[in-house]
C-alpha cells in the first residue's frame, strides 16, 4: 500500500518541436512544478525523437523519483518506447503515465486561455493519478520448439513443414487413417499445367519422412488444456492408450465437410459432383465416358443453387470446361449466377473458355432439371434474354451434369470450439471474421486457425494461410521464451466465491479454477473429506488486460494491474 | 450570460475510442473542454458503478466509445458494455435522469470525424436537456 | 541464421506486416517508402462499418502503422527509393537515396512490397471523371468519410439523395488491356453503400454490375443484408456512358432495367466509379533492377527462393488488405526459412 507522501514525481514536459511551446510556458513549469509530490520538472524538445529518449534516458530517476509523468502528445506515442527505457533504466515501465496535452487539447481547443486551463486540469489529474500507481513486473516463461497440428489435410501438412522447416518440432494429429485430406480428390491446378497428384505425394511424403514431424492417425481428441509454452493435448489412437501430446503452441487446421447431392433426381448417374467431374478427367483416355461406356457429349455446370459465395466450384469449373472442350471436344454449359473471376488469371481463362465456345449461362430464377431419354435436361431462363423482351428458358439436354455439393462447416467443429474455448459463431465455421485477428490468429494465445476449418478456401489461398499461421507460431516461439508484463488481471483467492462467472466471461479462455489450499487449512463444518478449497486464477500469459472479468466480478475479487478502479475513480470527480 | 457548458465524461477504448480521439485531434476537430476523456483498456472494463458514478458526481452526459460491434479484440467487451447500459438506464429513469444522457457510440480508430461529430451533437442535445438535475 | 538485415521495399499492409513478423522473430528489417507517411494505399481508407463493422480491415491498416513505428528493430526511411542493388543472394548491397543522399545497406534478402496503382479513372472520358463535378472515384469517397465523416456532393456540399457505383472502372476491361478482376471493388462498394446508408437511411443507392465477386468469409452475410436492404438496388448492366446536364449538376444514364428488360434512363446526383487496381507505373524499374519475373497482366511472379528476393502483398496480383496481410505473415516464413530458421 502506498501512501502518498512516499511518491516522488519526476516530470517531463514534451514542447512537441514547438508544437506545445504557446500552451506549456514558464506560468506551467511553474504550475507543475508547485504540485504535491513533484520533485522534478524538465523540459525537452522533442521527447518521442530517438535522440529526446536518449537524453530522457539518464535522467528518469532523477532526484530519487520513483515514477514519472509525461506531458506531451498521446500515450499512444510515448508508451511502448518508454516502457522499454523504463527497462534499461531501472524505473518500472509502468510508473509512468502520460498527460495528453497535444491531440487532447492544443489541437482541439482553439481558445488559448481554455486551452491552458485544460491543459492545468488534465495535468494535475494525471499527477494525482500516478500516486496511485504501483509497479508491474516483467516475466517471461520458457517456451519449448515444439507445436501440435490438428488436422492432416493439406494445410496442416503445409503449416507442420512451414514449422519443420523452421526448425520447430511437430506433431501432427489427424482422426483419419491417413494424412491428406480432401486435396487428393484434385486433379489438375487451374494455374498451372501441372497434375496435383505428384505435387501431392510429394507434400506427403515429406511430411512423413521429415524428421521433425511426428505423425499420429486415427486420433480422436479426449481433452486439451494448458497456456502458451505448455499446452496439452489429450488423444486416444489405437492401440488404445491415452497419452498426452505436448507443444507450446497449437496449429488447427482441420478442414470442413461436403453434403453429398442425393435424394430424387440427383441420384441418377448423369449428376456427378465435381470431386467426381475431377477423377473422370483424371482417368479418361481420349474419350469420355460415362459408367455404361456412353461417350459424354454435352457436360453442364451447375454452379451458385449451393456455395454462392465461394469460389473454388467455379475456378474447378472453368478449369475443368477447357480441358472437356480441349481434350474431348465436348460441348460445354457452365450455368451460373455471376461469373467469379476474383482469382488470380481467372479472367484470362474465362474469356478463353468462351473462345473455345464453352457457353455460360446466368440466372436469376434457379434452372431447374428433368430426365429425358437418359439424359438430364437443364431449363434455365437466360438473364440477358429478357432484354429482347420475350423471356425464354433454354433447355439444355446434358449427358453429364456437374453439381456443387454443399460446403458447411465441419461437424467436428463444436468439439472442437469447446475443447479448445474458442468462439463459434453462428454460422458454424470456426473463429468469428474478426479483423483484429487477421484470419490466422484465434483469442486464445498461442492457438492458430487456417484453412478450411475457418471457411472452405482454393487451394491457393488455404495454403497461404497454413503458412501465415506457422508465421504466427513461430514468432511466439522463436527466442525460446515468451516475455509479458503483468498487466492482466489478478483473482484474490480469499474472495472469490467459486460462482465461475470469470471464466465463462473471460473471451481468451485465460481463466481456470484449480485447487486453491488444501481442506485442512480452513476447518469446515459439513463438509467431508475430500473437500478441496477451489479458487479461480488466472493465467498471464493467456490474458489480454481487457477487464472483462474484473466488472464481472461480483464480489470484486479481481484487479487490472494497470487500471484498477481507484484510478477511473480518480477522474470520475469533476 | 453563457451558455452552458455541458461537461461530458468519455470513456474511450484503448483499441478504439482513445484512437479516434487523437485522430480527431489529427484532423483538427474542434472538441469542447468540457470533455473528460477516461482511457480505458476495453470497454468491457467499465462497470456499471463507474457509469452511475459519472452521473452522481454531477456529469452532464457520459459517452461511451467502444469498437465496433464484431470488432472488438476482446469479442465481447462492446456487448458487456451495453448490457450495464441497459441496467444503468432502467436506474435513470428511476431517478428521472433522461436516457439522452448516456449513449454508446462504436468507432473503430480510424473514425476520429465520427468521434467529434458525436461529442459535438452531444453536447447540443445536453444544452437543450440542460444541467445534470443531480448537481 | 544470417544475421544480417532485412530490406523491404514498400511501406504499406504488406511491406509494414513483413516487418511486423519478422521482428517478432529477431529478423531486424529496413522499410524503405517512397511517400510520406507510411500506409500505401489502403492507409487512406475509411472505416466501412454499418450497425456493426462489416470487415474493410481499414482500422488493422491504422493499427500496423501505429505498430510498426514503435517497434525496435525496425527502421523506417519514408521519402526514400531504391536505386540499385548488387551482390549475391544472401549478402545484398542495396543503394537507397534518401533525403538526397544516398545510403548503402547490407541486406541477407530482400522483400518487395511495392503493391499497386489504383487505376485513373480519366483514361475512361466516357464516364466524366475530371469533367463533371459529381462523378467521384472510391478513394475520393473514402478520403471524404474519412476526413469529413459523411458523404457529400463536390458541386455544391450537399448531401446527395441518390449514389450510383459503377463497378469495373479498369478492371476486366479489354479495351484498356486491363484483363483482370481486381477483386476487391465488389465489396468495397457494398460495404460503402451499407455504410453510407447506416449514417443517412434516406440515401438510394444503386449498385451496377457485371458479375459480383465473393472476398471474404463475412460476403455472405453482407451480400444478404444488401439484397434486404430496399434502398439499395443491384443491378446487373453497366452502363456504356455517363451524361451531364447542363442544367445541373445531375448525372444521367442509361441501361437495361434487369427485371422488365428495358432500357431506361435515370439520373442520379453522385456517381462513384469503384477503381480497380493495376501494376504500378514504376513496376517494370524495379523489377529489372531486382530481375523479378513478371506476368502477362505485368503483376509480379515470385522468383525462386534461392535468390532471396521474396514478394509480399498486391504486387503480385490485386488483393484485399486481409489477404495481403496473410501473404505477407506467409512471405515472413519464408524468409526466416531462407535466412536459416530461428
Amino acid at each position: 500500500m502506498r501512501s502518498s507522501d512516499d511518491c516522488r514525481i519526476a516530470v517531463f514536459v514534451d514542447r512537441c518541436g514547438g508544437a506545445l511551446s504557446h500552451l506549456l510556458d514558464e506560468g506551467m513549469i511553474t504550475y507543475i512544478r508547485g504540485l504535491p509530490q513533484v520533485v522534478s520538472c524538465e523540459q525537452h524538445e522533442d521527447l518521442s525523437s530517438p535522440q529526446g529518449r536518449e537524453e530522457l534516458a539518464g535522467r528518469l530517476t532523477e532526484g530519487g523519483a520513483d515514477r514519472a509523468v509525461i506531458v506531451g502528445g498521446s500515450p499512444k506515442a510515448y508508451e511502448v518506447s518508454f516502457r522499454r527505457l523504463g527497462l534499461a533504466t531501472g524505473l518500472n515501465p509502468y510508473m509512468v503515465l502520460v498527460a495528453n496535452v497535444r491531440e487532447g487539447v492544443a489541437w482541439v481547443i482553439r481558445d488559448d486561455e481554455r486551452a491552458r486551463e485544460k491543459a492545468k486540469a488534465i495535468i494535475t489529474k494525471k499527477i494525482s493519478e500516478a500516486g496511485l500507481l504501483s509497479p508491474i513486473l516483467r516475466k517471461q516463461v520458457e517456451v519449448s520448439k515444439e507445436a501440435v497440428v490438428i488436422g492432416g489435410g493439406v494445410v496442416g501438412i503445409r503449416a507442420a513443414l512451414a514449422l519443420a522447416d523452421a526448425h520447430i518440432g511437430v506433431t501432427l494429429l489427424t482422426r483419419a487413417r491417413n494424412i491428406g485430406g480432401k486435396a487428393i480428390q484434385l486433379a489438375h491446378f487451374y494455374d498451372r499445367p501441372d497434375d496435383v497428384s505428384p505435387w501431392f505425394m510429394e507434400q506427403v511424403e515429406r511430411v512423413t519422412e521429415h524428421p521433425k514431424i511426428n505423425v499420429k492417425t486415427s486420433v480422436q481428441l479426449r481433452g486439451f488444456e494448458g497456456y502458451l509454452g505448455d499446452y496439452r493435448v489429450t488423444i486416444q489412437a489405437p492401440p488404445g492408450k491415452r497419452e498426452v501430446v505436448r507443444g507450446s503452441a497449437v496449429l488447427l487446421a482441420s478442414g470442413h465437410d461436403v453434403v453429398p447431392n442425393t435424394g430424387g433426381i440427383f441420384d441418377h448417374r448423369c449428376f456427378v459432383s465435381p470431386p467426381r467431374m475431377e477423377a473422370m478427367l483424371r482417368d479418361a483416355g481420349k474419350s469420355l465416358v460415362n459408367e455404361k461406356g456412353k461417350p459424354i457429349k454435352t457436360v453442364t455446370f451447375i454452379l451458385d443453387l449451393v456455395n454462392e459465395t465461394i469460389k473454388i466450384d467455379s475456378a474447378n469449373a472453368v478449369k475443368n470446361a477447357l480441358l472437356l472442350r480441349g481434350n474431348h471436344d465436348c460441348t460445354v454449359y457452365v450455368v451460373c449466377r455471376d461469373v467469379k473471376v476474383s482469382l488470380d488469371g481467372m479472367e484470362k481463362l474465362y474469356r478463353k473458355a468462351r473462345e473455345l465456345g464453352v457457353v455460360f449461362v446466368k440466372y436469376d430464377d434457379p434452372p431447374r432439371f428433368s430426365l429425358v431419354n437418359g439424359q438430364v435436361n437443364v431449363e434455365v431462363k437466360e438473364v440477358s434474354t429478357r432484354v429482347m423482351g420475350d423471356e425464354y428458358t433454354l433447355s439444355i439436354l446434358s449427358d453429364l451434369v456437374v453439381m456443387s455439393e454443399k460446403f458447411i462447416p465441419s461437424r467436428d467443429n463444436e468439439m472442437l470450439a469447446a475443447l479448445l474455448g474458442i468462439p463459434l459463431p453462428q454460422e458454424g465455421y470456426l473463429m468469428d471474421d474478426n479483423p483484429q485477428f487477421t484470419q490466422v490468429r484465434a483469442n486464445r494465445r498461442g492457438v492458430f486457425l487456417a484453412g478450411g476449418c475457418r471457411h472452405p478456401e482454393t487451394l491457393e489461398e488455404a495454403l497461404m494461410e497454413a503458412e501465415a499461421a506457422a508465421s504466427g507460431v513461430t514468432q511466439l516461439l522463436s527466442r525460446g521464451i515468451y516475455e509479458y508484463d503483468l498487466a492482466v488481471a489478478e483473482i484474490d483467492p480469499a474472495k472469490c466465491a467459486t460462482c465461475l462467472t470469470c471464466p465463462r466471461v473471460c473471451p481468451h479462455s485465460a481463466i481456470v479454477v484449480e485447487k486453491y489450499a488444501p481442506k485442512s487449512i480452513y476447518i469446515t463444518a459439513g463438509y467431508g473429506e475430500d473437500f478441496t478449497w477451489r479458487a479461480a486464477r488466472v493465467l498471464p500469459t493467456q490474458c489480454y488486460g481487457c477487464g472483462i472479468c474484473v466488472s464481472s466480478c461480483p464480489t470484486k475479487a479481481i484487479t487490472l494491474k494497470h487500471l484498477t478502479d481507484a484510478e477511473i475513480s480518480l477522474h470520475l470527480g469533476i | 450570460m453563457e451558455p452552458f457548458s455541458p461537461r461530458i465524461i468519455a470513456f474511450c477504448c484503448d483499441k478504439s475510442g482513445y484512437v479516434a480521439a487523437d485522430m480527431a485531434g489529427k484532423l483538427g476537430m474542434s472538441l469542447p473542454e468540457s470533455l473528460d476523456v477516461i482511457r480505458v483498456p476495453c470497454a468491457g472494463r467499465i462497470d456499471s458503478f463507474h457509469l452511475l458514478k459519472a452521473l452522481e458526481n454531477g456529469a452532464d452526459g457520459v459517452l461511451i466509445f467502444a469498437c465496433h460491434e464484431e470488432n472488438c479484440q476482446s469479442l465481447t467487451g462492446n456487448l458487456m458494455v451495453k448490457a450495464r447500459m441497459d441496467y444503468v438506464y432502467e436506474i435513470m429513469e428511476k431517478i428521472g435522469l433522461e436516457r439522452e444522457r448516456l449513449e454508446l457510440c462504436n468507432v473503430a480508430t480510424n473514425n476520429g470525424a465520427k468521434f467529434a461529430e458525436t461529442v459535438r451533437r452531444k453536447c447540443e442535445d445536453l444544452r437543450r436537456l440542460g444541467p445534470n438535475p443531480v448537481k | 541464421m544470417r544475421d544480417r538485415d532485412v530490406l523491404i521495399i514498400g511501406g504499406g499492409i504488406a511491406g509494414v506486416t513483413v516487418a511486423l513478423e519478422l521482428a517478432e522473430m529477431g529478423v531486424p528489417a529496413t522499410i524503405v517508402e517512397r511517400e510520406n507517411p507510411l500506409g500505401g494505399q489502403a492507409g487512406a481508407f475509411a472505416c466501412k462499418a454499418s450497425e456493426k463493422c462489416n470487415k474493410c480491415f481499414a482500422c488493422v491498416v491504422d493499427n500496423q502503422i501505429e505498430e510498426v513505428q514503435r517497434r525496435p528493430h525496425i527502421t523506417i526511411m519514408t521519402e526514400s527509393a531504391l536505386e540499385g542493388v548488387s551482390g549475391e543472394p544472401g549478402q545484398f548491397k542495396a543503394w537507397v537515396r534518401s533525403n538526397g543522399r544516398k545510403t548503402l545497406l547490407d541486406a541477407s534478402a530482400l522483400i518487395v512490397a511495392t503493391g499497386v496503382d489504383f487505376f485513373d479513372a480519366r483514361q475512361k472520358p466516357e464516364y466524366g471523371y475530371g469533367i463533371f463535378q459529381n462523378v467521384i472515384t472510391a478513394h475520393d469517397l473514402d478520403e471524404m468519410l474519412r476526413s469529413r465523416g459523411g458523404v457529400f456532393r463536390p458541386s455544391d456540399g450537399g448531401i446527395p439523395s441518390k449514389i450510383a457505383f459503377f463497378q469495373c472502372v479498369g478492371s476486366r476491361d479489354e479495351t484498356i488491356g486491363h484483363l483482370w478482376c481486381s477483386k476487391v471493388c465488389c465489396a468495397y462498394a457494398l460495404r460503402f453503400m451499407r455504410s453510407i446508408r447506416h449514417g443517412n437511411p434516406e440515401i438510394q443507392t444503386s449498385f451496377f454490375y457485371i458479375d459480383i465477386q465473393p472476398l471474404g468469409r463475412s460476403f455472405e452475410s453482407l451480400l444478404q443484408s444488401c439484397r434486404q436492404d430496399e434502398g439499395m438496388r443491384l443491378i446487373r448492366s453497366l452502363p456504356s456512358k455517363i451524361y451531364g446536364q447542363r442544367t445541373s449538376t445531375h448525372l444521367r444514364m442509361r441501361f437495361i432495367d434487369p427485371p422488365s428488360g428495358e432500357t431506361v434512363e435515370e439520373d442520379f446526383d453522385l456517381v462513384v466509379l469503384s477503381i480497380g487496381m493495376a501494376p504500378r507505373a514504376d513496376a517494370e524499374g524495379i523489377a529489372t533492377v531486382l530481375g523479378i519475373p513478371k506476368n502477362e497482366e505485368g503483376f509480379y511472379r515470385s522468383p525462386p527462393e534461392s535468390s532471396g528476393v521474396f514478394l509480399a502483398g498486391a504486387c503480385k496480383g490485386p488483393r484485399d488488405i486481409g489477404s495481403s496481410m496473410v501473404d505477407a505473415k506467409a512471405t515472413a516464413q519464408k524468409v526466416v526459412q531462407y535466412l536459416g530458421g530461428i
